[in-house]
């Protein structure tokens, strides 16, 4: 079994760019659940997860003798990871420039910026269930970087802080992706619970 | 006063969380007032909380998490310790 108590080893970093085999072993044990869970939140099926997580891994491995330790070795990990999926994206990107949820944001209020179409939906307990019905095929209809910023947020509840370091985009910007994300989100389940 | 899309704005966008203490109860008092805010308020926590638990419970099948965990232990246990970190 390995020790994860390493994992808070004030040396840590120096371990990890020593390339100590302990220390590695102990960071990807301790990570490679979340980093599976989120490959497969930005939309990869279970086989394709698994294969980013190793070369996620390698990756870390390969270059562990570069981290400063300046930020947390997780935040690191999930930066190689992302990176990864990105890259693997650019090959069948989709042009989504074009963002038509702020205007439909917009629209939902009157001039003096209060609601003209108010929120729909079913009550509290059917919009859960709803909601854990339709979130996966609603999330399809997002925004690869819009959908990265929601999941690291949500299921992995990470800070803001951390997820712009992880995704590399400013403050203000993952501001405006979650904006949009949960927004999209919302007004796709609506729009199913209207159409029922 | 805050406005409806101040406030939804705000929930949606995380700015919440560490905004000054004045804003923050404007916010609640909005909220208080306003059904169809809150609503959208709680609409937008439980479309949280269904990603949590639709991703949160995908656990890896037990046999292909051990095979990717071995292979990835295996790839560390050939690295060569580089002890040439000028930092340490």
């Amino acid at each position: 079994m390995l020790d994860s108590s390493l994992l808070s080893d004030p040396d840590l970093a120096a371990r990890i760019r020593r390339r100590d085999r302990e220390a590695l072993a102990a960071v990807a044990d301790a990570y490679l659940d979340q980093i599976v869970r989120a490959a497969r939140g930005s939309g990869l099926n279970q086989d394709q997860a698994e294969e980013v997580a190793q070369n996620t891994f390698t990756t870390f491995i390969e270059t562990a003798s570069r981290f400063e330790g300046r930020s947390h070795v997780r935040t690191w990990i999930f930066g190689i990871l992302y990176r990864k999926i990105q890259e693997s994206r650019r090959g069948f990107a989709k042009d989504r420039r074009m963002d038509d949820i702020d205007e439909v944001f917009e629209s939902r209020f009157s001039e003096n910026q209060s609601w003209s179409r108010p929120p729909r939906g079913p009550d509290k307990v059917l919009f859960a269930k709803e909601a854990r019905h339709e979130i996966n095929g609603c999330l399809e209809t997002l925004p690869d970087r819009q959908r990265d910023a929601f999941v690291l947020r949500e299921v992995e509840a990470l800070s803001t802080e951390e997820i712009c370091k992880i995704l590399d985009v400013s403050t203000t910007n993952i501001g405006v992706m979650l904006f949009r994300a949960r927004n999209r989100l919302r007004e796709c389940l609506e729009t199913k619970w209207e159409q029922t | 006063m805050l406005t409806c899309k101040e406030v939804s704005r705000s929930i949606a966008s995380d700015d919440v969380g560490d905004e000054r203490l004045l804003r923050r109860l404007a916010m609640k008092f909005h909220l208080l007032m306003c059904r169809h805010c809150r609503r959208y308020s709680r609409q937008m926590q439980q479309i949280g909380s269904a990603a949590r638990e639709v991703f949160g419970g995908v656990p890896a099948e037990p046999g292909s998490r051990q095979r990717l965990r071995n292979s990835i232990l295996d790839r560390i246990s050939h690295v060569e310790k580089d002890d040439s970190d000028p930092r340490v």
